[in-house]
């Protein structure tokens, strides 16, 4: 590999290096989101099954609808939009499919 | 039997289209052997040759994170705490994005980069250490077998269910009783227990010994699908059964938790046919209906169940009525801790407890229950090694939006089919794990359609056998790759590495199946800490490994160290507190999410106090 190729090699892995940090981050702000959510409404719904006054919604207790049923659909369509729209294609193999899937000698080392 | 009783016997036709499903594992993992063939062994065998596209990638991984666990102890726990397991999963709402879309594409290339094969090895590259490489092996295989021991017991338990009352089967275990009567730590365990152990060790040890990660692959992919169709068949009959969503919630508002106790119970005359084995129902004295929870023991009194719900009670009526001739003298009686008495217990989003009296899901336990599903699901070895398999970015994309569907539909579908069964099957308490074969029989057996009871308990067995054949890989890449390889002087050449691979394999699952034939009584609670002592050691380190330059392989050493130890430390105080091996929740959190905030500021502090990690692995891993 000369200096030029292995400075493409390198930008393009760095690059796709923080494109995935990117996504990372956007994927710990949703999972906050949805936590947030469910956590609101089901810690609150404890009062609308009090004995026999059970509010439902469809024949689910309503909490069960707008704390686990609703997000749940929620996050398949977050998923949808971020791998369809936001998660980008990157090389997997910068290095060009050089690997050592066989017998090998030893390596690493402290 | 009606379907308020419940039997421990299968019928042939659920046998045959059981034993069917089972053949056609067996040709697809031949097939997938023959088609590595020719291709490098090692990259083959333990990771497909990183080929595979999105139904493989998808449905391995789905198939290999719903263990047996989601088909026996979720079911259970859904029918004994009702609708607050809705909240308790619903984690998985974001599974696949967090497990797979957090750093699946840094794994697979930083896993390219190195040539990597296991999660062990990909980490003594990352920081050319042997320190790192080899603290990760002895963890990884101490928490593996743990998983290991509890995944064969279950399938062996299904099995049971399933071959019970057949006579061939039944022939079988007499021969065996008979042979193993003399042979030392086998015959402690149950005659029936060791067939089924027997067969299924003989039947997962062979076709992933044989056909390595690609059968693992292509098996996960059948029963995925098993496990897909499985469950919507259920919750359709389910719903049908019962008359519907409305009418099911409406008898579960009106249920309260039954009591525990002790009885001595009496029959009417010496000649009478009384049932007194373990689930008949018996009215008591003073008018109450229980259910009889051990075998008949001479002279003591025996556990029972005890039913307060009124309309259970009228439910009941018919086989208490069928059961006339004994009668129930109740001598002790133990209420829910939290529920007891109360109707829409079932219905709230806490959930009653025979055990605590906060309920079975208090708010902080269900936040960490929420981080655990997903944090801990995303640092386990098994699934990191399939996010070094799949194809490209392409098939990543569509499989993270492939399982996130899958699950939505197998576990929403499973809470509504098992609140259900509280209102199908009552006073399973007695012994909860059973409910899903239960249900399949009871399901099937009203449809007319009995042979699909096979197709329905294939689900959860299906979903047991995936993870087993990943696992058994995982401890023998482990074994071959890291341990053997890394330290074989000079080439080691490729037949021996494919025989030793084959044998290891080989090897491991029969010590499985020894340790398995008497296992703990507390194997429940290992699974947990296993899956827990994984994620806290490995989840931190493997994502720093993979975003933060600056991390050092002595910190990589401390942080999985210390994610391990403080794990155990939860277990160890649990075991003083309880007098038995499980979790202390301090502060009601999940001892996994103490173990990885532990793990996080080791790993940071250890890395910023020692020296800046090589330009040159900066470089090779993170490019500029």
């Amino acid at each position: 590999m000369d200096v030029n190729q292995r400075e493409q090699r390198n930008r393009k892995l760095g690059e796709s290096f923080r494109q995935a940090s990117r996504e990372s981050v956007v994927i710990v702000l949703g999972w906050l989101v949805f936590l947030i959510w469910t956590a609101a409404v089901c810690a609150s719904g404890g009062s609308e099954t009090d004995g026999e006054r059970i509010s439902t919604l469809m024949g689910l207790p309503r909490w069960v609808v707008f704390g686990v049923a609703l997000p749940w659909l929620a996050a398949c369509g977050f998923t949808f939009l971020f791998t369809m729209f936001y998660m980008k294609d990157t090389d997997l193999d910068p290095d060009g499919g050089v690997e050592s899937g066989g017998p090998r000698e030893r390596d690493g080392g402290d | 039997m009606g379907v308020l009783g419940a039997s421990a016997s299968g019928s042939g036709s659920a046998l045959a289209s059981f034993l069917g499903y089972v053949l056609i594992v067996f040709v697809i993992a031949f097939v997938a052997g023959r088609v590595g063939r020719g291709k490098p062994f090692v990259g083959e065998y333990y990771l497909g040759g990183r080929n595979f596209g999105m139904w493989a990638f998808a449905l391995t991984y789905a198939a290999t994170l719903a263990s047996g666990g989601s088909f026996m102890g979720f079911p259970a726990l859904i029918y004994t705490h009702g609708w607050s397991l809705a909240w308790w999963i619903c984690g998985y709402m974001v599974v696949p994005l967090v497990a797979m879309g957090l750093f699946a594409k840094r794994l697979n290339q930083t896993g390219r980069i190195a040539g990597a094969i296991t999660i062990p090895e990909l980490l003594r590259k990352r920081f050319a250490s042997n320190a790192v490489g080899n603290t990760a092996t002895i963890l990884l295989l101490f928490f593996m077998f743990f998983y290991l021991l509890a995944q064969f017991k279950a399938g062996a338990v299904i099995m049971q269910t399933l071959f019970g009352g057949v006579p061939v089967y039944e022939q079988v275990v007499s021969g065996v009783a008979g042979l193993t009567r003399d042979i030392f730590w086998v015959n402690q365990a149950d005659p029936h227990y060791l067939v089924c152990l027997g067969l299924f060790g003989v039947a997962v040890v062979a076709y992933t010994a044989y056909g390595g990660f690609r059968a693992v692959v292509w098996t996960d992919v059948l029963q995925g699908l098993v496990m897909l169709i499985g469950v919507l068949i259920l919750m359709g009959m389910t719903l049908s059964l019962t008359g519907g969503l409305e009418r099911v919630t409406e008898k579960l508002a009106a249920q309260t938790p039954p009591d525990f106790g002790k009885a001595v119970i009496e029959k009417h005359s010496e000649s009478s046919g009384a049932d007194l084995s373990k689930w008949a129902w018996v009215r008591s004295e003073d008018g109450e209906i229980v259910r009889l929870a051990d075998q008949e023991e001479a002279g003591n009194p025996r556990k029972v169940l005890i039913i307060t719900s009124p309309e259970q009670k009228a439910d009941l009526a018919g086989e208490v009525a069928a059961n006339s001739n004994a009668v129930a003298r109740i001598v002790e009686r133990t209420p829910y801790q939290a529920g007891a008495g109360q109707k829409g217990v079932y219905l709230s989003p806490r959930g009653p407890s025979a055990s605590s009296p906060e309920g079975f899901l208090p708010v902080m336990l269900a936040l960490s229950f929420f981080a655990f599903w997903n944090f801990s699901g995303a640092g386990q070895p098994s699934y990191m090694v399939r996010q070094m398999a799949f194809r490209d970015t392409v098939v990543l994309r569509r499989s993270i939006l492939f399982v996130a569907i899958f699950f939505t539909l197998i576990y929403l579908p499973l809470v509504l089919i098992f609140t259900s069964a509280r209102v199908l099957l009552p006073g399973m308490e007695v012994e909860a794990d059973r409910i899903m074969p239960e249900m399949a029989r009871v399901v099937t057996e009203q449809a007319g359609v009995p042979w699909l009871a096979g197709i329905l308990v294939a689900a959860p067995f299906a979903a047991i056998m995936s993870s087993v054949d990943s696992f058994l890989l995982l401890v023998s890449s482990g074994v071959v790759r890291d341990v053997y390889q890394q330290n074989a002087r000079g080439k080691v050449s490729e037949r021996t590495v494919a025989r030793l691979s084959r044998l290891t394999t080989v090897v491991v699952g029969v010590l499985a199946v020894v340790f398995a034939l008497n296992p703990p009584k507390f194997l429940q609670t290992l699974i947990v800490f296993a899956s827990g002592g994984l994620g806290a050691t490995f989840l931190v380190p493997v994502v720093l490994a993979l975003y933060w330059k600056r991390m050092t392989a002595l910190a990589g050493v401390a942080g999985m160290i210390s994610g391990g130890l403080v794990m155990l430390a939860f277990y160890l105080i649990g075991l003083a507190e309880f007098g038995e091996f499980k979790a202390f929740s301090w502060l009601d959190i999940h001892p996994f999410v103490w173990a990885s905030v532990v793990n996080l500021l080791v790993v940071m502090g250890v890395s910023r106090m020692g020296q800046r990690p090589p330009g040159e692995l900066i470089e090779k891993y993170f490019g500029t």
